[in-house]
């Protein structure tokens, strides 16, 4: 359904978007994720035609968005990020606006009232846009995103700002529309694609880090264990014990956070539960556990454990700027290893052609 | 188009743009009418034409200021440029739409004619054939203060630069015939080249041929090439943010 090959966007010298290249099949939901300021907005600019590409195709249904511009935006609705709504018109007249501006064929009012009831904005329809709250206006752009029912629809974050009831209705809503479009949505919420994509792309910095169902690559995440201890004492006895449990791939101090007492990161070896022994140990040095928590896995622990799937060095501490690093020579590996393909390659050809000059 | 056009004409009438435009306009212009034509008494109404372009220089920036400046600044091209219509279609939705308040407000003043039927006999055909030039004028205006507010997220900074290329044009046509003068003395030879270059672009000069009750086709050529060529700018800039 939307096919993005080699995808290049770049603004002056600055690479916005490195050579993307995805397909979203036909009734798919893809999950678009990324860290603010990954290239996921310019991304889906380029693919709804608003921002043109310094390099690469998108195709919608068969078309160029380049050299088909009108028969492809005919089958995009779009929710960009900021909704572009009148705010001096009602939602009714904003609606109708839209209608006619994407000559929509269907029956005017029951299109829109079904819209509008599938979003829950019907009790809204009269008021001005300007005066409804952030939740109302995210669903009129909504509205105006599903009105001509194209065949994708492509959002981009469609929940920030919201609160978390308003978070789970639009979440719902995007389900449900699922059934009936291809939606692409973007986030850097990983709960929230989670609980909505079938699928995930996720990208940094502009390039493709990974591309797979949210189970997939839940099975490396579940691998994880990482916990936050906090322990009354001092730290060079605590650590003392720590370091005798089995099974505990690492241990960091994050140093003093409560009078008397140090806070630690444990990750322990995947598949092993060292809560227990951890307690125990402690227990037995008369050390006191005052709380020990599992650390909720953010985006960066998932680009990390993309990127340690992907490589082979493992590093303890995270920030974007070391998963570069780790990425380099993986790159490199990556270029000679295709390098080498590619000279075996010429080899085989080579005794090809021998042999048919043998032949001949 | 239409829908733009629709929505873009909708848009004057609620906000008060609209109205702020066609009372100042028309306020001014009738108390030319009343100083020039019912002052002294004259029925040609070629000197008040020649002052209402005056007041177009002031009006027109607020007219075009908002067109494509306030989009994007509301981020609402985001909507129009990704709906499937062509970038000259949402040019000449807009550019339709404030040329059609214009013509409300050229209308408006046009009740100036059957006042003076009430008390002198003014020549109507020729009066009409000068309407005919104000609007074009005020669509030459238009086109290039939409033009202006392509290149602009700010309206202030939009209207502004509009005000400020209205007025230089409008001054320098009033300056074509005293340079003539100055320059037939001392620099006689240059004289004739910049007397001609100066009445070329000379918008007081091709209104003034309007004035006079002749129907030429150069002066009606003259603003909608001039309109006509802001019209394709502003697309062209609009399709060129696009590749930025």
């Amino acid at each position: 359904m939307v096919e993005i090959r080699n995808l290049t966007k770049k603004y002056g010298n600055q690479l916005a978007v490195d050579n993307i290249s995805f397909t979203v099949k036909k009734g798919e939901i893809l999950g678009f994720l990324g860290p603010n300021g990954a290239g996921k907005s310019t991304t889906m600019n380029i693919l709804t035609g608003y921002l043109s590409a310094t390099d690469g195709t998108v195709l919608i249904d068969g078309y160029d968005v380049l050299d088909n511009p009108v028969l492809a935006k005919k089958k995009i609705g779009y929710l960009p990020e900021h909704p572009p709504l009148y705010l001096d018109m009602t939602v009714r007249e904003y609606l109708d606006f839209v209608y006619d501006l994407k000559q929509v064929k269907e029956d005017r009012e029951e299109h829109l009232s079904k819209i509008c009831e599938t979003v829950k904005i019907t009790d809204v329809a009269d008021r001005l846009i300007g005066n409804l709250s952030k939740g109302y206006k995210q669903r009129v752009g909504l509205a105006q995103a599903m009105a001509g029912n194209p065949e994708v629809l492509i959002l981009d974050e469609p929940t920030v700002g919201l609160d978390p009831k308003q978070i789970i209705e639009i979440r719902s809503v995007i389900k449900k529309l699922g059934r009936e479009h291809t939606v692409i949505l973007s986030s850097h919420i990983l709960q929230e694609v989670n609980a909505v994509c079938e699928r995930l792309v996720i990208i940094n910095k502009g390039r493709l880090v990974a591309g797979d169902t949210p189970e997939n690559l839940g099975k490396s995440i579940s691998n994880e264990n990482k916990f936050q201890l906090r322990v009354a004492g001092d730290e060079r006895s605590i650590l003392d014990v720590l370091e005798k449990i089995g099974g505990i791939k690492y241990i960091k101090s994050l140093g003093r956070k409560e009078a008397g007492s140090i806070d630690f990161i444990i990750e322990a070896e995947p598949h092993v539960d060292v809560r227990a022994s951890i307690f125990n140990a402690l227990a037995e040095a008369k050390l006191p556990m005052l709380s020990l928590q599992t650390v909720d896995l953010s985006l960066e622990d998932i680009f990390l454990e993309v990127t340690k799937n992907q490589g082979k060095k493992e590093i303890a501490d995270i920030s974007e700027d070391e998963i570069e690093i780790v990425n380099q020579p993986k790159e490199k590996e990556d270029g000679a290893a295709e390098e080498l393909a590619a000279q075996k390659e010429k080899i085989a050809e080579g005794a090809d052609e021998d042999e048919s000059d043998l032949q001949a | 188009m239409k829908a733009i056009y629709k929505r873009e004409l909708r848009a004057y009438f609620k906000t008060p743009v609209g109205y702020i435009f066609l009372s100042v306009f028309i306020f001014f212009a009738a108390l030319m009418f009343v100083f020039i034509n019912m002052g002294a008494q004259q029925t040609s109404m070629s000197s008040f034409f020649s002052n209402v372009g005056l007041i177009f220089v002031f009006v027109i920036p607020v007219l075009t200021m908002r067109l494509f400046s306030e989009e994007r600044k509301s981020k609402t091209d985001q909507l129009l440029l990704t709906a499937p219509v062509r970038v000259s279609d949402i040019v000449f939705g807009k550019f339709l739409a404030a040329t059609t308040v214009l013509l409300i407000g050229v209308a408006a003043t046009m009740l100036f004619v059957p006042i003076m039927e009430l008390y002198g006999t003014p020549a109507v055909a020729e009066t009409l054939v000068g309407y005919l030039g104000l609007f074009l004028l005020g669509v030459f205006f238009v086109a290039l203060g939409m033009f202006m507010s392509s290149v602009t997220e700010s309206q202030v900074i939009a209207a502004v630069s509009t005000l400020g290329i209205l007025m230089a044009l409008w001054l320098l046509s009033g300056m074509s015939l005293q340079f003539s003068e100055i320059l037939a003395g001392s620099l006689h030879f240059l004289g004739a080249g910049l007397d001609w270059l100066l009445d070329f672009i000379s918008i007081n000069a091709r209104l003034y041929d309007f004035t006079l009750g002749t129907l030429n086709f150069v002066p009606v050529f003259y603003f909608l090439s001039l309109a006509g060529l802001f019209v394709f700018l502003t697309i062209r800039v609009i399709e060129r943010r696009h590749w930025k």
